[in-house]
């Protein structure tokens, strides 16, 4: 099932290279949403300037597609792009902590009462970003492929460059780690957050892990 | 522990485990493989089994499991752009693909002209010579004329032929 959709996507990309717009439109659908949750959740970018790193990215990642050997994953690709550039912004000018464009949202389906599906709190949301930023670079890197970007194991693997048990291990790692420190963000953000988080699942994680909890530790 | 959980009872940290209990260090490790969907489907059975048994392990999952869909719930939030903006993120980069199609095929043509100049400037310097030498009225000089002209001709050809083919592709 796999190959036809690679053979399709490798034949997309061929057109939009010779400049087919309606392929370049499907392809650009395809990611476009993807990369900007994985640019914004990386640090480096913030959320005015994301639009111009994801055309930096498509533009880059077809342009010089010639130097990449594994050309039938075109995706692994992109993505190796997007976190190349995501990190050099970030060396460049620090960390950026991003929470949501709520414009962006506007018109977000309302998910009703099904606790599954409930929105995250704008704290919470904060509380995320502050601590996926902390983490070190390899393990957020593999988390946000891996969540944010929704990538197979075997595709993060592609991306960053290492065996997939590596990258299992890093991901393994980086939850442990974010347990941690959004106990940390929310003992540190006082009580007003953890009064107005006390009903959502972050909130309750951290309140429960300073009661007792030890695993991570 | 039960007996059967199939993990090794692993002195440590009491955490949150009862009295009598002791917490089991594997199932600890394996809980956020199993939470973000990434463990075997043998060790997700084991600690799925361990947990019945494991109030304080049963917790930890449950945590570990809000942690990851929390984190899948702020993915599908940010990945959720205005309606529209795909197309016309795409649509301003077909704009962008054109433009630096463009200003490549501009700076290949500049390429072109300035390399086309040079046997113009060398044809140029042969005949200058040659006038030099005649006035001269040395045959050696003119010989010798002749020969630069020849050269640079060869040298000048393989040059124009490569220049002339066409190049593929809009990348810089």
């Amino acid at each position: 099932m796999r190959e036809p959709v690679e053979n399709k996507e490798a034949t997309l990309v061929a057109l939009a290279r010779a400049g087919d717009r309606q392929a370049l439109e499907a392809l650009v659908e395809r990611y476009y949403a993807a990369l900007r949750a994985v640019l914004v959740r990386y640090g480096g970018v913030r959320q005015d300037e994301v639009e111009d790193v994801v055309q930096e990215t498509f533009l880059r990642a077809l342009a010089a597609l010639d130097r990449y050997q594994d050309r039938g994953h075109f995706r692994t690709w992109l993505y190796r792009i997007a976190v190349n550039l995501a990190r050099d912004k970030r060396k460049r000018e620090g960390r950026v902590v991003t929470g949501v464009d709520v414009s962006a949202l506007a018109d977000v389906p309302d998910f009703g009462s099904d606790p599954a599906l409930t929105t995250l709190g704008r704290l919470e949301r904060e509380a995320l970003a502050a601590a996926l930023n902390r983490l070190p670079e390899s393990q957020r890197e593999a988390l946000v492929l891996r969540f944010y970007a929704e990538l197979p194991l075997e595709d993060v693997a592609r991306v960053v460059g290492c065996p997939e048990g590596t990258v299992k291990s890093r991901i393994h790692y980086a939850l442990r780690k974010l347990r941690g420190l959004l106990a940390v963000e929310y003992r540190s953000a006082g009580s007003a957050v953890e009064g107005a988080a006390s009903g959502h699942a972050l909130g309750r994680a951290a309140r429960e892990r300073e009661e007792g909890g030890s695993y991570g530790r | 522990m039960d007996a059967d959980c199939g993990f090794p009872a692993c002195p440590g940290t009491g955490g949150g485990a009862p009295p009598g209990r002791e917490p089991c260090r594997a199932a600890i490790d394996l809980i956020p493989l199993v939470a973000a969907g990434l463990a075997s489907r043998f060790e997700t059975e084991r600690v799925h089994r361990h947990v019945l048994e494991c109030p304080s392990c049963a917790a930890r999952l449950d945590e570990a499991t809000r942690l990851v869909a929390a984190i899948m719930q702020d993915a599908s939030e940010l990945a959720c752009p205005a309606p529209g903006a795909a197309a016309s993120a795409a649509a301003r980069l077909a704009e962008r693909m054109r433009r630096n199609f463009a200003a490549a095929a501009r700076r290949r043509r500049r390429k072109r002209l300035a390399l086309g100049l040079v046997p113009v400037v060398l044809t140029y310097l042969s005949a200058l010579a040659t006038l030099v030498v005649r006035a001269s009225g040395k045959p050696v000089w003119v010989l010798a004329a002749g020969l630069f002209y020849l050269a640079s001709s060869l040298v000048v050809a393989p040059v124009l032929l490569t220049m002339s083919r066409p190049t593929a592709g809009n990348e810089e």
